[in-house]
Parts: structure tokens; C-alpha cells; sequence
């Protein structure tokens, strides 16, 4: 029953939308219903670490706690960034029917979001992500410069491409299933059907739905539409494509891994394990070198994800339990960080980190934020993420993988120290002397959607509800793996 | 029931099918104008709908016959409509397209291509029928040979039509590995491929607008500095 609402809500907001009624009722309905949707996805969630699975329609809609923790995180991001987007879209420059188009997008494209975690049949989850892309191009280039449509452009071309590899990926795998006797294209379908796969058929074909996803995701070295189109998009809309690549993409990734990784000799979590290292790697040198603060917080999405995975393909289930850890903490934080950097973007009218000096003496309230926002997302004590990272190199060291857990940290030094140093530039320092803007209006539902966003952040580094550990626990042990 | 000769026939039109329907990706590469691009792409959707109804012939699979149906309906008649519609402007200017690279390097290069996929698929279709042995190569070789299309083109339109014809290619394979896919999957990857025109033919509408043309790799705007 609580599934079916959870697609429902997103359903009754489209149909407000299309109402002949003001953006701004529409929208300030699509923020009650979601935050409704909240409160689904936790009741949820508690029911599943009591019972997992919860079942709708068996074989079709069905949510474990692995599909509990992503459709937490995705509904939690939508109701932030959508309270942002109602302060956002009160600028006097978009007409009115342009904002009820922005709010008609945002809503189908979280209607596919929320889908992922809910479908169980294979070709639908694969349609739910690619609509996923499809909806959020003209979120993307909503701001219709030509730079905003370039990068719309751009993104729709290489994430479509990888859906079409993933397609061909699927194919495969739909072959590999048949030849093993298996008919029934869902995740317990083939889970019960691995054992009898041919090998070079399973790896030929996760190899292309790595590749596919890995380009909606992306994973370095099929990342080049991301710095732009998160340069371009506006603030909640990057946060949500946040969710999407570190936190429902991952989730498809690490199901299809837990899944063939049990197909003797197809080297999944191998091939995993190296993606996820490169992306981790990669991304730690571009936040290093980056001239954008938006850019920089999207490189950050993409170490983050390759973090995930690395820790998802490690072979102790201890490891994998921080992954889906850090999959949590990093989706809680990632909101907060680009709705911070929008209220300072506000601020002072700039998106270089050379131009941005001193936001904390313009605004000491605006400057301590982003400063909290910044410090939690680089992973430093005592906020959610840096548990998570130091339980992943503690549990990996443990389970034998050392050389893994010493690139890893590596990395996370890496970003750690580039994203403070990028940080204190920004925040600190003196303001530059032609600096005399007047003070902007920050929209009251912007301010609102950083404090609501900021809650689980403060709280999550002290405590942690035992619902969410329940099923951190529960969601590890569809990633397969052994126990030390 | 179909008789043995009959199957031979059939699979020797399927291969016939197969050799047209490369020969459409080899057109997607060298048509020099967008309405060319987009003949070929037809073409190429006629040819894989054919292979799907004498697949489903071979295979005994009512599946392949409606979804040789599907594509008539999906590809072949409402996505020329649909992109006549959304991108116009760009459709009807009638000029020469621009690549990066030569038409007769480009097209060596594909044939190059070809054999990679042959190569690759070969392995996986040891003892497989006759419809997988040319279905997969084939249907692999349109994919990678779409995937460089894409790179090579740089205007708005032909790189889409590449794209849709990625997809093509996947079901050309698909047809011939998996007759009884779920058709659920196959509606689904049709309902894809109409929003992705949708969706791409506005939005290169718009890029035409904005810069009077679609010539979207000289953009040169963005990029890490």
C-alpha cells in the first residue's frame, strides 16, 4: 500500500501542475506532497527492518532494504530541493510558465527516480534510469543561454548513449538467463539462475551495463558532460542529480554485482573494484584543480561514488555495510552542500572560487553554513561522512584488501585537503574592495529547505536510528559477501 | 510448422535482411545532408523489423511478430513525423552536413569495426543457431559503428539519429539472442526511443534558435580551463 503511494504522490503533484492554477501554489503543494512522501519513505523503512521485503505487486513492485535506504535518501532530496526550487523560481526574470514547467520536469523526473528502487522487473528499472535522463535535460538547460543548452545537449547525448549500451547489455543477459533455464527477468530471477550462466556471455554483458550506467553515473573516464551541465543547472537541480548518481545508479550498480558476482569467473566485483578506484582516484585530482565551486562539489559526487562502489566490491560484508553507510551520509550532505552554495551564489553573484573572497564577513550566518556544509562533505569529524570513510579503510583493512584501503585513503586525503583548502578561500580571506552589492533578498522557502536539509547532517554523526542500521545491515546482505 | 527447406529459406532471407541493415549503419556515416541521415535510419528500422518477423518465423514467437509490428508503427512511421514536428528548422535546412573526419576514412574505419564485432561475437555464439550467428555480429558491429558516428558528427540531428541507431543495433542482437524477451522490455525501449526524440528534437530546436544553427560540436563554450 505505502509503495503504490510513494508513485502516487509524485503523480497527484504532475496533475496540480498541469492545474490552471499559479506556479507558486503549485508548488508549494508539490512541497507538502512531498514532504508527505517523506514520511512514507520512513514508514517504510521501518516496516522493512522489522519484514524485508515489502510486496505491491509480486514480481513487479516489491522494495527490500536496500531499495528502503535509496528511496530514503531520493524522497529527503526531493523535498529539500524542491522548497529550494519554489524560492528559486521566485526570481522576476522567469515567466510563469516557464516556472510550471520546471516544476512539470522536476516532478516526472522524480516519479522515475522514486521507480528504481520500487521495480523488480530488469528492462523497467533500466527504463525508470534512462527516463531519469530524458526528464532532467530541460531541468539542465532551463536557463536557455547557450552555454545552458550546450550542456544540455551534451548531457542528454552521452547519458542516452550509455542507455543504449545497457540496453545491449540487458539483451545479453536476458540470453545468459535463458540459456540458463531461467525466464523470469527480475532481480530474484536471476539471482536464483546465476549459478548456471554462461561466463563469457555475463561478462560481456555486465562489462556494457557497467560502461552504460557508468556514464549516467559518471564514473571517470565517461564523465564529460557532468562539469558542465552541473555548471549550468540550477542549484536544486544539481543536488538532485547528486542523488541520482550517488545514490539510485549505485544501487542498480552494487544489485547486478551482488547479483552475477555469484556467476563463477565473471570477474564483476573485479571490474567494479577498478572503476570505482579510477572514478575515486580521478575525481580527488579534478576537485584539486577545479576553478568552479559548482564543479567542484559535482567532482566531489564522483569521488564519492567511486568510493561506494570500491567498498561495495570488496569481498567482507563488513566493508559493504559502510558502503551503503557512506551511501547515506554522503546522500544526506550532498543536498545541503549545493543548496548552501545556491544561498551563497545569491550572495555574491559569482561561480569562480578565485572571484568568491570572504563570504563569511558579508554574511556571517550564510558563511557559517557553507563552511559546516563544506567541512561535513570533505570528511571531517564529527559529521556523518568521516565515520563512514574511516569504517570503510577500518573493515577493509580487516577483511585483507590492504592495498585497496591505502589507494582509497589516499584519496580521501586528497579531496579532504582539496576541498578545505578550496573552502577556506571562499569563506575566509578578505572581501574584495569593488564588492558593494546590495544585500539580496534570500527567499524565506530557500532558507527553510537549508535548515530542514542541515538536520540530518547535524544528527547523523552523533546518533543513528536504529531503523537505519537495521537496514544498512539488511540492504549489506544483498551485496552478497563473507563475513570475516 | 515450418519445413526444413523453408527454414533454410527463411534463414537465408534473414541474412539478406542482415547485410541491408549494416549496410544502413555504412549509410548513417556517409549521408551528407539531415534528410539523407534520416532515410537511412528508416530504412535501417524496415530492415530490422523484417529481420524480426522472419526471426519470429524461425524462432516460433508470436513476441517477434508484434514487435516487428511495434517498430513499424514506433519507427518507421511516427519518429520521421515526431522530429518533422519538434526540429523543423533544423530538418529543412538544407545544407551539407560537417565531419570531423573524411566520409572514405570514416567508412574503412566502420569496416574496421565490423570485424572487431565478429570477432567478439563469434566466441559467444559457438553452437547457437543460424538466426544468433548473423543476429549478434551484426547487430554489434551497427552498434559500435553508431557509437562512432556519433563522435564524427557534430550537428545536432545526425547525432541523434546515430543514437536511435545504437539502439537498433541492440535489437537487432536482441531479436536474434532473445526472441522471447519480455515484451514488456521491448515496449519500454520503444517508448525510449520516442521520448528521446521528443525531448532531443525540442531541445535542438532550441539550440537552432539560439545560435542559428546545430552545429553543436563548435560549441566551444564550456569546458574545464
Amino acid at each position: 500500500m505505502w509503495i503504490g503511494l510513494t508513485l502516487l504522490l509524485p503523480v497527484v503533484a504532475i496533475l496540480i501542475t498541469a492545474l490552471p492554477v499559479r506556479a507558486a501554489v503549485a508548488g508549494t503543494a508539490a512541497a507538502l506532497l512531498a514532504a508527505l512522501n517523506v514520511a512514507v519513505a520512513v514508514t517504510i523503512a521501518v516496516q522493512l527492518a522489522a519484514h524485508s521485503p515489502v510486496t505491491l505487486v509480486p514480481g513487479w513492485l516489491a522494495i527490500d532494504s536496500f531499495g528502503g535506504i535509496v528511496l530514503l535518501l531520493e524522497t529527503f532530496g526531493a523535498l529539500t530541493a524542491l522548497l529550494f526550487s519554489v524560492g528559486y523560481l521566485k526570481s522576476p526574470h522567469i515567466s510563469d510558465r516557464r516556472r510550471k514547467r520546471y516544476l512539470l520536469w522536476l516532478h516526472l523526473f522524480l516519479l522515475a527516480l522514486y521507480a528504481i528502487p520500487l521495480l523488480n522487473e530488469l528492462a523497467l528499472v533500466w527504463l525508470a534510469l534512462t527516463l531519469t535522463t530524458l526528464f532532467s535535460v530541460f531541468l539542465v538547460s532551463f536557463e536557455r543561454t547557450p552555454a545552458a543548452l550546450e550542456a544540455g545537449w551534451k548531457y542528454a547525448l552521452l547519458t542516452t548513449l550509455g542507455a543504449a549500451l545497457a540496453l545491449l547489455g540487458m539483451l545479453l543477459l536476458y540470453w545468459a538467463l535463458t540459456r540458463a533455464g531461467g525466464s523470469d527477468f527480475t532481480w530474484h530471477g536471476l539471482t536464483r539462475a546465476a549459478g548456471k550462466m554462461p561466463v563469457s556471455i555475463v561478462s560481456l554483458a555486465f562489462l556494457l551495463m557497467l560502461v552504460g550506467f557508468g556514464t549516467k553515473a559518471a564514473l571517470i573516464p565517461f564523465h564529460a558532460w557532468l562539469p558542465d551541465a552541473y555548471s549550468q543547472a540550477p542549484f536544486p537541480v544539481c543536488a538532485m542529480l547528486s542523488i541520482l548518481e550517488s545514490v539510485a545508479i549505485p544501487y542498480v550498480i552494487l544489485r547486478l554485482v551482488g547479483t552475477l558476482g555469484a556467476v563463477h569467473g565473471s570477474h564483476a566485483p573485479q571490474w567494479l573494484l577498478a572503476f570505482g578506484l579510477v572514478s575515486a582516484g580521478g575525481a580527488a585530482l579534478l576537485i584539486l584543480q577545479t576553478h568552479e565551486y559548482k564543479r567542484l562539489f559535482a567532482y566531489s559526487t564522483i569521488e564519492n561514488t567511486g568510493i561506494i562502489l570500491t567498498a561495495g566490491a570488496m569481498t567482507s560484508s563488513h566493508v559493504k555495510q559502510a558502503a551503503l553507510w557512506q551511501m547515506i551520509a554522503h546522500g544526506f550532505t550532498k543536498p545541503v552542500v549545493f543548496l548552501a552554495a545556491g544561498i551563497m551564489f545569491m550572495l555574491v553573484g559569482k561561480l569562480r572560487i578565485s572571484e568568491v573572497r570572504g563570504v563569511l564577513s558579508k554574511s556571517w550566518v550564510i558563511g557559517s553554513v557553507v563552511m559546516l556544509a563544506g567541512l561535513a562533505l570533505a570528511g571531517a569529524p564529527p559529521f556523518a561522512i568521516f565515520l563512514s570513510e574511516l569504517a570503510i579503510l577500518k573493515n577493509g583493512m580487516m577483511g585483507g584488501q590492504a592495498w585497496v584501503v591505502m589507494l582509497l585513503a589516499a584519496f580521501m586525503i586528497v579531496s579532504f585537503c582539496a576541498i578545505t583548502y578550496h573552502l577556506f578561500r571562499m569563506v575566509l580571506g578578505r572581501t574584495p574592495e569593488d564588492s558593494a552589492r546590495d544585500r539580496p533578498v534570500i527567499a524565506l522557502a530557500c532558507r527553510w529547505a537549508l535548515v530542514l536539509a542541515l538536520v540530518p547532517v547535524l544528527v547523523l554523526g552523533w546518533w543513528m536510528p536504529p531503523f537505519l542500521h537495521h537496514l544498512i545491515t539488511g540492504g549489506a546482505a544483498a551485496l552478497g559477501g563473507t563475513s570475516p | 510448422m515450418v519445413t526444413h527447406p523453408m527454414m533454410s529459406w527463411l534463414n537465408a532471407l534473414n541474412q539478406l535482411m542482415a547485410g541491408f541493415f549494416l549496410l544502413c549503419s555504412f549509410g548513417l556515416i556517409a549521408a551528407a545532408q539531415v534528410t539523407g541521415c534520416m532515410r537511412f535510419y528508416v530504412l535501417q528500422s524496415l530492415f530490422l523489423a523484417c529481420s524480426a518477423a522472419l526471426l519470429g518465423m524461425l524462432d516460433h514467437s508470436t513476441e517477434l511478430f508484434i514487435v516487428a509490428g511495434i517498430y513499424i508503427i514506433a519507427k518507421v512511421i511516427m519518429i520521421p513525423v515526431l522530429l518533422k514536428r519538434t526540429a523543423r528548422e533544423a530538418m529543412i535546412a538544407r545544407r551539407e552536413l560537417v565531419q570531423v573526419l573524411g566520409v572514405p576514412s570514416s567508412l574503412l574505419i566502420a569496416l574496421g569495426l565490423t570485424l572487431l564485432a565478429y570477432y567478439i561475437a563469434l566466441p559467444l555464439t559457438a553452437g547457437a543457431n543460424s538466426g544468433i550467428r548473423t543476429g549478434l555480429p551484426i547487430g554489434l558491429a551497427a552498434v559500435f559503428i553508431a557509437v562512432y558516428t556519433i563522435t564524427v558528427r557534430r550537428e545536432a540531428l545526425p547525432q541523434m539519429l546515430s543514437l536511435l541507431a545504437i539502439e537498433n543495433g541492440a535489437f537487432f542482437a536482441g531479436d536474434a539472442i532473445a526472441p522471447h524477451f519480455p515484451l514488456i522490455g521491448e515496449l519500454a525501449a520503444v517508448f525510449d526511443v520516442l521520448m528521446i526524440v521528443l525531448v532531443l528534437g525540442v531541445l535542438s530546436t532550441q539550440v537552432h534558435r539560439s545560435l542559428g544553427n546545430t552545429t553543436v560540436g563548435s560549441l566551444a563554450q564550456l569546458g574545464e580551463d
